[in-house]
Formats: structure tokens, C-alpha cells, sequence
């Protein structure tokens, strides 16, 4: 901790969820404790209200999560499944809104509310769903960057549940992480020896959480409504914004209750709602059976059966519907783990996190109670996706040349890691190669997305075949580094992973858009 | 139907000029060709001379060089025998040619009483133009090896029957399973009862850059136009095509590179009408299963240019692969494996992709909700 001024900065996790955020920071001894918000809430809706009436004003949290009913065009909700993707906008007064500048918004709230007694928040940590790819991590660290946070790193949400879980109690073992948020899905399988601990693979799914679930309620009501009623219940996004928090309470209450009851008001009247937890079941069944194949297909990736899984810890406010424990019940025999706090496990461990990250790179920000507290914290992460280039080796069987994706270093590799492949020209006299680094698991080109395009200039008058040695490595701070060379003439090109593609923003353009979210008002 | 109904006629592409027999004086040389079948032992042909040889010079190393054409439609009109590879062609040219060391020759008359093999010619070497029985001409023709003055020639004729395509065949194969893939695509695009305006552009415009005409003159671009309205009439007159009976002839004379394409080029029609109903799907399905296409080829077809939601009937067969005798583990274990395929595509950066993938993936799950247990 270093002092500030009057202010001390503190070190913080922060979750960034779909439909809740919160933020939680490492105390003197090195245990991350949640700091409520400013309304003394520990947990902090993401959601955003711009207000028409006090312009200049922006509310984020609980507030703006009520003023939705009243102009639902003004509020903006779940923006973490539109991250990273340019083409989402939100105008508003004259003004277009990303969904990076939305959640630094978001973020802004959590480090204002925060920063009080002497405490200033700057290092952070923010974590990100396992699935997510380099363009979603990247525009999650810009959105904190907007906000005045120094990103010092970026978790693996279910690594974050797993870091505080392996703190708090004794694991060891093959341990299974079952994280269902608001807006995501993910499952983690890892090997922990207390607090020694290897990742061993993530799977996920971006359009699976409790709002798909709230959305199944929302579609039963709505045909419910009609069949009494013989009338829409939805008919303006007032209505919607309404229904849809009736709808997750109804789901929340079936996680208690066997029958839920509401009483549904819409335009052609009002009429009695009841709903079993057995109807809604079988409603989301669908739903369970895209968990389902995740769980086995992690299972598959990391050579295990359900039967060397030793324990499943649940993280998410999700996990506590019944039919998840029951799922689990089944495919495992055992009953899985549940944390008190399944939703705030992630912030914790978030804050974790941070603090062994500044441990590695700058231990002297550090008091010595929270660097005795994490020092025997170790952690192996894995590459979350495959990498790899274009290339258009001779196909063996038609004898032509086909444009295809090679991976080169592969999905689930323990970080840190490097690999090396060679490639040769095509043409003679070929004085020039593109090289495109890809994300992705597809052979097919049309598939994998292309991170970034550079070109390697070759010496001239040469056959074709000419060797040509690519290599990738990974370090554990989730940076990409790669490496060309041309082997003939010792000619080499590096690229160091750093976004600029569509949606991304540079680093210039960052620290100019920092400076106006400053004089932001965020409440 | 008219569209099929056109023939090609490209024989006079492969033609070769008539023959005029070779002279060489004082040489008087025979050939003839025996086939050779010894059990478990390719076939061979046995080219043989006799006679004599007539040489001015001492020729220490002498050759001998055998080419081929087919005379089966007469003399007047042969067609070019060609090697199969280019270890067994003339020189800038697909015609077949095999070169043979002779020997000495001094400068006299060699005399050869017995018939002498020369060469032994595996049939696989020889591309004929048609399959069955045709009429082969074999001209042999002796020079110094390093000298190129002919010293003697012969010709001989041997009836083969060969059993593979011969290269006309194909090329007329592949025009006829192109004219015939333009029939299917009209059957495809009037599945629903009428033939959209677009759709039969993208028909016509695939005709066009597909069909070769027979030659280049302005006519024989006009025989595809006429005969592609012709066939639109016809179809909007109510009549029919019997799309299993085009299929089943594509099946018997296209490569599967070919069938392939011909599906890919139905589902990619099909999909440019916005929805495809269930009378189109299901022809979709039957056309894919008639032209024999490979059935993992028919999944990443079908994945690739349709997707579940722009289908009236969702169908895992088609999109997924799930036969109906598969039970509940092995349906679990391909779902497992697409989902695997599709959900690291939920990220591409095209949004068309990403839609299509995401709607895979409700698919998917749906799918087994519904059939695994
Ligand atoms: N008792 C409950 N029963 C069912 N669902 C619940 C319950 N409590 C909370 N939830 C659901 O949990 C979700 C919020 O969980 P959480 O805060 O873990 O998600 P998040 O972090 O916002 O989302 P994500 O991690 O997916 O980005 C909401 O959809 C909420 O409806
Ligand atoms: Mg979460």
C-alpha cells in the first residue's frame, strides 16, 4: 500500500457481472473482504439509468435498476454480453455510448463508492468469464482504464472462485468450479494440493445465465396472459422492464418454494399466476442440456470421468436454483459444494488475485502482511485459446495448394508456454509473406477470427519452400508474444498481442477518453 | 423437361486431323499388338515387330517410339490416345508416346524373322477417349538415338475394350452433370410451387459460368439462353421434373467433387429465398442422399449455408448427422462433438457467423433434450 496524498491506495478485485457487480479489497493480513457500495449494498447492479431530469448525472446500481420502468430507452442492462462487440452502440442525447465506455461506467460507480475513509482503489484486478476471448479481456481492462483504475491484470472468473475457495478451506484434488452468473456459464476443472493449484481447462457458454432462465418465466407468463386473457401482456418496454424483474422473482422464489404466485397485470386486466418449480423445470430443460454438454465436454478435455472429480464447488447466484444441485447430484453421486457467498466468491478471490500479481511485479507496493498472507498462493493457468496461422499447405490427395488454420500453440496449454512450427514459401521469387496470427480452433480460415495481420518482407530471387519458423509463446500475465523468421536469411518480424481491431481503442485514445470520464458524475 | 435435353456435342473439339500413311523406303517392317492377361499379373500389351530394317549408316544406338490413336470412327476421323501421365507424353502434348531403346543397327538390312517384342505397354499408361471397345492404331517407328532420321515405321490396329471412361466421356460427363445440376436447381427453386425472379437469375447466372458452350460463336451461347427459357416456360406451365431421376444420373457420371458442388450450389439456391419450408428441406435432404454426396461433406455443406433458424422444420439428421439408429450415447457423443465445433464460433468476428452459430447451439441443446435420455 502506498500513500497517496491523504488517500491510501488500496489494492481490489473487482467482478464485473452480467446482472450484479461488486467489488472487494485485501486487508492488512492479505484476506479480500467485499466493500459495499455506496447505498451499503455489497452487491452492486449492473445496470445504468442516464437520467433525463439531472443531465450531467449518471446512475449506476439500484437506482438505476427502478428508474427503468419509468424510461426503459434511457437504461441499459446486461452490456457485458454486448462486450467487444464494435458494432453495439447506445445514442443517447447526441452522444453514442460502447459498451467498453458503458462498463467503465460500472466500474467508475464501484471505485467511487469504494474510494472513502482514506482509501483510494487503483490497482485492480477485473475478472472475465474463462470463455471470453483476447478482444472481450481487452475491452474489459480499456473499460477499466476509462473508469481511473490501473488494470494490473485480468481473472478467469471460475480461477477467482477456485483462489478464494482454496484460502478459505481445505481442497485437494480434482476440483470441478460450476460458475452459473446472470449472463454467462462457465466450468473450470482444476488439480488443488491447498493452495497449490492447476488449472487444467475451462469451457463456456456467453448466452446462458439467469436472465435466459427469467426469460423462459417471461415467455410462460406471456402465454398464460394470453390464453386467459386472449391479450398481449407485453406491449411497451415499460411493460417488458417490469415483467422481467417479476419474472426473476418468480424464479428466485422457486428456489425455495415449490409453486411461485404472482398476480399479472397487463393492459386487458389483471389475473392470478401460479407456476411449479416442476413446470419451470421442465421449461429450462434445454437450458440444462447446453450445461450438461459443457460439463462433459470439460470432462473430455481434461481425460476425466465424472467419477476422479473429488469435489464440485458452485459460484454464481444461479447455482442455487435446485434443479443445478440436482443436475450435478446425478452426473457426480455427491452433493456439490456451496459457498456461502456464491455471489461474491469471485470479487474475493479477484482481490486475491491482485495481490499475487503485484507480488510478481511490484512486491514493494506491497505491505509485508498482505505479501505473508498470499506468498504461498501458487497458481498455473492455461492458454484459454488455441492461437495459430495462415497457411496453404498441398493438399496429399487433389495435389493443390488449400488456405487453412494452423494451430500452433493449443487451447488448455499450463501458461507460461511457447511452441514452434515451421512453414515454407509458396511461390517462387516470393519476396513478401502475410502473416495472420488466429485465434480460434477451426482448420477452416472462414472461421477463426484473425487478430492481427502483419507482413514479413523476404529476400529476393528464391525458390519456393523456403523454411520460414513461427513461434508463439504465453506468458502468465495472458500476453501473447510471436515471433517469424525467415531461417535463410535470419530476417524476423515480432508481434507483441495488443489489440488495435475494430472495438478496441488505443492506448492513446484511452488515456484522452480517461481524462473526460473523470469529470463524469456516477452515482 | 428441356434443359436436359441438350446434348454436347464436343467431339469435334477432340478431333485429329486424318491420316496419311508414313513413307520409308527399303524398310519393310510389320507390327502387331498381343494382350498379354497372366493370372494375378496386370494385363500387359505386347508390342511386337518383324521384318526388316534398312539402315544406310551404322546407328550403334537406335529407338524406338510407339504413339497410339483411336480409329474406331474410320481413318478419315481419329481421335488422340492420351498418356496418362506425362512420363507417357509426346512432348507439350497430352498424347501418349513411349520411348524404347532398340540396340545396335549397322548399316544394312536387319532382318527379324520371328515376331520380336519390342514393348510391353500397361493399358493404365493409355488414356482412350471413349470406354468400351475401340479401335487402336499404333504407329512404331525406329530412328538412331541420336540421329533422328527414321530408319522404319509400321503401323498396326488392335481392338481393346477398356473398361474406364475415357477422357470425351468425362468431359461430356461433367457438362452433363452441370446442364443436369440446372434442371435440379429450377426443381429446387419451384420446391414451394413457384419459381422466384431471383432465384432464377442466380440459376441462370450459374449456368453461364458454368456451362461451356460448345464453341464460341454467339449461336451456341444462345442454345443455353433458349434452352434455360425454354425449360422456365415449361415449369411454369406446370409441368414437373423428377428430381430423384436427375440425381441418379449426376450420381452415375460425376466425380464426387462434382456431386458436391452440384449440392452446394441446390442449398446455397435454397437458402437464397430467406426461409426454407419443409417441402423444400426435405428435398434438400433427398437430393444430398440421391447424389451420394459423403456424408460428413453433407454436414459442413449444410452447416456452412443453411442454418436451423431460416428452416420451417428443424432437422437433426440433416444439420447434425444424428441418424435414427443411433442410440442415446452415441447421439450424445456427436452432439458433444459439434457443440465443441460450434461454440468456439460464438466469437468470429463476422456477425453472420456468430448468429449462425449461436442459433447451432440452441440447436444442439435442443436436440438433446429431445434425444438423449
Ligand atoms: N435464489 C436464487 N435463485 C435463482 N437465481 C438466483 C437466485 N439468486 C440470484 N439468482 C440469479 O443469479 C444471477 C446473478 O448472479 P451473479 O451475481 O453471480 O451473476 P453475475 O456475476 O452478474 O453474472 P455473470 O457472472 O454471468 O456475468 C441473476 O440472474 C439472479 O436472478
Ligand atoms: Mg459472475
Amino acid at each position: 500500500m502506498s500513500n497517496n496524498g491523504s488517500k491510501i491506495d488500496t489494492i481490489a478485485g473487482i467482478d464485473l457481472g452480467t446482472t450484479f457487480s461488486s467489488l472487494a479489497i485485501l486487508n492488512a493480513i492479505g484476506r479480500p473482504e467485499i466493500v459495499p457500495n455506496s447505498e451499503g449494498e455489497r452487491l452492486t447492479p449492473s445496470a445504468i439509468f442516464f437520467d433525463e431530469e439531472s443531465s450531467g448525472i449518471i446512475r449506476v446500481g439500484i437506482e438505476a435498476l427502478h428508474c427503468r420502468y419509468l424510461n426503459p430507452q434511457r437504461s441499459v442492462r446486461w452490456i457485458k454480453r454486448q462486450m467487444g462487440d464494435a458494432s453495439y452502440k447506445k445514442f443517447l442525447d447526441g452522444k453514442e455510448w460502447s459498451p467498453v465506455e458503458l462498463s467503465a461506467l460500472i466500474l467508475k460507480k464501484l471505485k467511487d463508492d469504494c474510494s472513502v475513509d482514506n482509501r483510494q482503489i487503483r490497482d485492480v484486478v477485473i475478472s472475465v468469464p474463462a470463455h471470453f476471448d483476447e478482444i472481450r479481456r481487452k475491452a474489459t481492462m480499456d473499460a477499466g482504464t476509462l473508469a481511473g483504475l490501473n488494470v494490473v491484470g485480468i481473472v478467469n472468473e471460475p480461477v477467482a472462485t477456485a483462489l478464494y475457495y482454496a484460502t478459505t478451506c481445505p481442497v485437494y484434488g480434482k476440483i470441478l468450479i460450476y460458475d452459473l452468473g446472470g449472463g454467462t456459464f462457465d466450468v473450470t476443472i482444476m488439480d488443488v494440493k491447498g493452495t497449490d493449484m492447476n488449472i487444467i481447462c475451462s469451457q463456456g457458454d456467453h448466452e446462458l445465465g439467469g436472465i435466459d432462465f427469467d426469460r423462459k418465466i417471461l415467455e410462460i407468463m406471456r402465454s398464460f396472459y394470453k390464453d386467459k386473457l386472449g391479450a398481449e401482456l407485453i406491449n411497451t418496454e415499460e411493460e417488458r422492464a417490469k415483467l422481467e424483474d417479476e419474472a426473476e422473482d418468480v424464479k428466485k422464489t422457486l428456489s425455495r418454494r415449490d409453486v411461485a404466485k404472482q398476480i399479472l397485470y397487463g393492459r386487458s386486466g389483471s389475473t392470478k399466476f401460479e407456476l411449479a418449480r416442476q413446470v419451470f423445470e421442465e421449461a429450462v430443460a434445454p437450458l440444462m442440456s447446453r450445461i450438461d454438454i459443457l460439463l462433459e465436454v470439460a470432462l473430455e478435455e481434461a481425460k476425466l470421468k465424472p467419477s476422479q472429480i473429488d469435489k464440485v464447488l458452485l459460484s454464481g447466484g444461479s447455482s442455487r436454483m435446485p434443479i443445478v444441485q440436482k443436475r450435478l447430484r446425478k452426473m457426480f453421486g455427491f452433493d456439490p459444494d456451496v459457498a456461502v457467498n456464491v455471489d461474491e466468491c469471485v470479487s474475493l478471490g479477484a482481490a486475491i488475485h491482485a495481490g499475487m500479481t503485484l507480488i510478481r511485479d511490484n512486491p514493494l507496493a506491497l505491505s509485508t502482511g498482505i505479501i505473508g498472507g498470499l506468498k504461498n498462493i501458487r497458481l498455473t493457468d492455461v492458454c484459454n485459446h488455441s492461437y495459430g496461422t495462415i497457411c496453404a499447405p498441398i493438399d496429399k490427395k487433389s495435389g493443390k495448394r488449400v488456405v487453412e488454420n494452423r494451430i500452433i500453440l493449443r487451447k488448455n496449454t499450463p501458461l507460461p508456454c511457447q511452441a514452434t512450427k515451421t512453414f515454407y514459401t509458396v511461390a517462387e521469387g516470393q519476396t513478401e509473406l502475410e502473416i495472420n496470427i488466429t485465434q480460434g480452433e477451426d482448420t477452416a480460415p472462414e472461421y477463426v477470427n484473425k487478430i492481427t495481420t502483419h507482413k514479413l518482407q523476404l529476400p529476393p530471387n528464391r525458390p519456393a519452400e523456403c523454411p520460414i519458423k513461427v513461434t508463439y509463446s504465453y506468458d502468465v500475465n495472458q500476453r501473447m508474444h510471436c515471433f517469424f523468421e525467415d531461417v535463410q536469411s535470419g530476417s524476423v518480424l515480432e508481434v507483441d498481442f495488443a489489440l488495435d481491431r475494430q472495438g478496441n481503442m488505443k492506448q492513446n485514445e484511452i488515456e484522452e477518453k480517461a481524462k473526460r470520464f473523470e469529470t463524469l458524475k456516477v452515482q | 423437361m428441356y434443359f436436359e435435353k441438350i446434348r454436347s456435342r464436343f467431339l469435334q473439339k477432340f478431333r485429329l486431323g486424318s491420316f496419311t500413311q508414313p513413307f520409308v523406303p527399303s524398310s519393310a517392317l510389320d507390327s502387331s499388338v498381343e494382350l498379354k492377361e497372366e493370372k494375378g499379373q496386370t494385363p500387359l500389351l505386347a508390342i511386337k515387330i518383324r521384318g526388316s530394317i534398312h539402315s544406310s549408316v551404322d546407328l550403334p544406338r537406335t529407338s524406338v517410339q510407339i504413339t497410339a490413336a483411336d480409329i474406331t470412327d474410320g481413318t478419315e476421323n481419329p481421335l488422340p490416345v492420351r498418356g496418362s501421365s506425362k512420363q507417357w507424353q509426346l512432348p507439350d502434348s497430352l498424347r501418349f508416346c513411349f520411348v524404347t531403346e532398340l540396340g545396335t543397327l549397322p548399316a544394312s538390312i536387319t532382318t527379324l524373322a520371328d515376331w520380336t517384342t519390342i514393348a510391353q505397354i500397361d493399358p493404365l499408361w493409355l488414356q482412350l477417349p471413349r470406354s468400351g471397345k475401340r479401335t487402336l492404331q499404333f504407329s512404331i517407328s525406329i530412328s538412331g538415338f541420336d540421329n533422328p532420321v527414321e530408319v522404319a515405321s509400321s503401323d498396326c490396329v488392335f481392338i481393346y475394350d477398356s473398361p474406364s471412361p475415357g477422357f470425351i466421356d468425362l468431359h461430356e460427363n461433367i457438362e452433363r452433370s452441370k446442364i443436369l445440376t440446372v434442371t435440379l436447381a429450377f426443381t429446387v427453386s419451384g420446391a414451394d410451387g413457384s419459381l422466384s425472379g431471383c432465384e432464377i437469375e442466380m440459376i441462370k447466372k450459374w449456368a453461364r459460368r458454368n456451362i461451356d458452350p460448345v464453341d464460341d460463336s454467339d449461336k451456341a451461347k444462345k442454345q443455353i439462353e433458349r434452352a434455360l427459357n425454354k425449360t422456365i416456360s415449361l415449369l411454369r406451365s406446370g409441368n414437373t421434373v423428377n428430381a430423384e431421376k436427375v440425381c441418379l444420373e449426376i450420381a452415375k457420371i460425376a466425380s464426387p467433387a462434382l456431386r458436391s458442388d452440384t449440392l452446394e450450389f441446390c442449398l446455397q439456391l435454397a437458402r437464397s429465398g430467406g426461409t426454407v419450408s419443409r417441402t423444400k428441406l426435405s428435398l434438400l435432404k433427398n437430393i444430398a442422399g440421391w447424389l451420394e454426396v459423403d456424408k460428413n461433406i453433407v454436414i459442413t455443406l449444410v452447416q456452412k449455408i443453411l442454418t436451423p433458424d431460416i428452416c420451417e422444420v428443424q432437422d437433426e439428421q440433416f444439420f447434425l448427422g444424428v441418424r435414427p439408429d443411433m442410440d442415446s450415447e452415441e447421439t450424445r457423443l456427436l452432439l458433444n462433438e459439434q457443440y465443441k465445433k460450434w461454440s468456439s464460433r460464438v466469437t468470429n468476428f463476422d456477425p453472420q457467423i456468430r448468429r449462425q452459430a449461436a442459433g447451432m447451439l440452441r440447436f444442439i441443446a435442443q436436440t438433446r433434450n429431445l434425444l438423449v435420455k
